[in-house]
């Protein structure tokens, strides 16, 4: 068990202690090294899911605002491809112009982000008229991947003479994201393997009847999550600090399943003791959620005592396709890294 | 002349991100100093003001978001008397970036060893 001051108590409807006794207090009871401090880091990987897509570690050693940083790094400032320029050749679905863009912006695309380039401006001047270009630009190789989609919806002349539902009369009555191609420029074909696609190739784009039909090429660009949350390359990345349960007293019998039922799932198990009675004993403090329902049962209450280990955070990162879990973390570490660097040598260059 | 030039146009290049606030006063006391990070949030101000805040010779360290809608960060350093508070915010950033480098190594290592492990 973690020293007291080592931990979050927490009470019936409060969480006692929460504040950083090493930077609110500015008390440290040690001096401060960097080299101890990197030594004492450690990671414990917990699970990852067979694809790589989702990953669950721990990171100990650390205290909230390097774990934060971390995460908000991950959400937030780890570069992905997203469609971030369409040209419209046709659109007569239902589905309005800027509508149906939002919307092809948002599908996670399957490329490595650290073949490509950032684009160069942010963002791309209007002319007097009020048009940013009057013709689809080639595409450079270096910052952008095309994607197109070309769907037609027509009478499916095959369908059954009873048959009532849209995809049986009608073909391409539903657009997949499984109908973009992609349309390599310059040496892709050969430079990027594997071959950039959707991630998804069941998500619904947009509804069509016959006669309707949608026509546009999709320029990709690397961009930040800052800028828009279709540059995320997680679905979630959250931690939670370990939580601690322990017993002061035997809980035997009917208290015991009382008890056991007062936690999530699996984290109480009964055992049978030498003179054949149930006593809880704590199997797996980490699958807690910390609902703290064992304190409304005043008979419990005062027989445990609920803490959450204050450096030892449970990370979950769940990747929405470009790249693995664990590549993700790196990376972020690797944007801090860099950012942290650059920061040093731009200071460095105001200040004499 | 022309390395006159090139520094002043690194420093200019520099204070689109970097800016430090009230310059005439940090080189009359550089005891105090308050710097303006551009596209900067609480990524980065809060672990760099976690990591500052535990050197003996630091008074003061704290950081500010002016506006939500503004994308900076104001940060601000005071050190004891005698000690440069450019040089605590150098050192900072060395050593969050040390710190960033031991958790990627860390990382890196036991997601070897944990892929290892399943081969096997």
């Amino acid at each position: 068990m973690p020293p007291v001051d080592n931990r979050i108590f927490m009470d019936h409807e409060r969480v006692l202690n929460t504040h950083d006794a090493n930077s609110d207090m500015a008390s440290s009871s040690e001096p401060w090294s960097v080299e101890k401090y990197c030594e004492r880091i450690r990671v414990e990987i917990v699970n990852e899911t067979s694809d790589g897509m989702e990953l669950e570690f721990d990171l100990i050693g650390v205290e909230a605002p390097i774990a934060n940083a971390l995460r908000r790094v991950l959400l937030a400032e780890v570069p992905t491809m997203a469609i971030e320029k369409i040209y419209m050749y046709q659109n007569t679905s239902l589905i309005q112009d800027e509508v149906l863009s939002h919307r092809l912006g948002l599908l996670p695309i399957r490329v490595d982000p650290r073949k490509f380039a950032f684009p160069l401006t942010k963002t791309i001047g209007i002319n007097e008229s009020g048009v940013d270009c009057d013709s689809e630009p080639p595409g450079d190789p270096k910052y952008n991947v095309i994607f197109e989609l070309k769907v037609k919806c027509t009478k499916n002349p095959t369908a059954p003479k009873d048959a009532t539902e849209p995809k049986d009369v009608f073909i391409n009555s539903s657009v997949y994201s499984s109908e973009f191609t992609w349309c390599p420029i310059g040496d892709q074909e050969t430079e990027l393997l594997p071959h950039p696609a959707m991630v998804h190739d069941d998500i619904l784009v947009a509804k069509l009847r016959p006669g309707q039909e949608i026509e546009a090429r999709c320029h990709c660009v690397k961009g930040l999550g800052r800028d828009h949350a279709k540059f995320s390359p997680v679905c979630t990345a959250t931690y939670r600090l370990l939580p601690i349960i322990k017993i002061k007293e035997e809980i035997k019998g009917e208290a015991a399943h009382l008890f056991q039922k007062s936690f999530s799932d699996g984290v109480i198990a009964i055992n049978v003791n030498s003179n054949g009675e149930e006593v809880a004993v704590v199997q797996d403090a980490r699958r807690d959620l910390c609902s703290r329902n064992v304190l409304i049962h005043e008979e419990l209450a005062s027989k445990v005592e609920l803490s959450r280990q204050r450096d030892h955070f449970m990370f979950s990162v769940e990747s929405s396709g470009a790249l693995r879990s664990s590549d993700l973390v790196v990376e972020a570490c690797k944007v801090l890294e860099e950012k942290t660097r650059d920061l040093r040598r731009l200071v460095s260059s105001v200040i004499r | 002349m022309a390395t006159g030039d090139t520094k002043k146009n690194a420093a200019e290049a520099a204070t689109s991100k970097v800016e430090v606030l009230d310059k005439a006063t940090y080189e009359d006391d550089p005891s105090c100093l308050t710097i303006v990070f551009h596209e900067e949030d609480h990524t980065i101000g809060n672990s760099l003001k976690h990591i500052i805040s535990r050197y003996p010779e630091v008074e003061f360290c704290g950081y500010n978001v002016p506006h939500p809608l503004e994308d900076k960060i104001l940060f601000r350093i005071q050190t004891k008397e005698g000690h440069n508070a450019g040089d605590c915010l150098k050192r900072g950033l060395k050593e969050l970036e040390q710190i960033f480098g031991a958790v990627r190594r860390t990382f890196e290592n036991r997601m070897g060893e944990f892929e290892g492990k399943i081969d096997v």
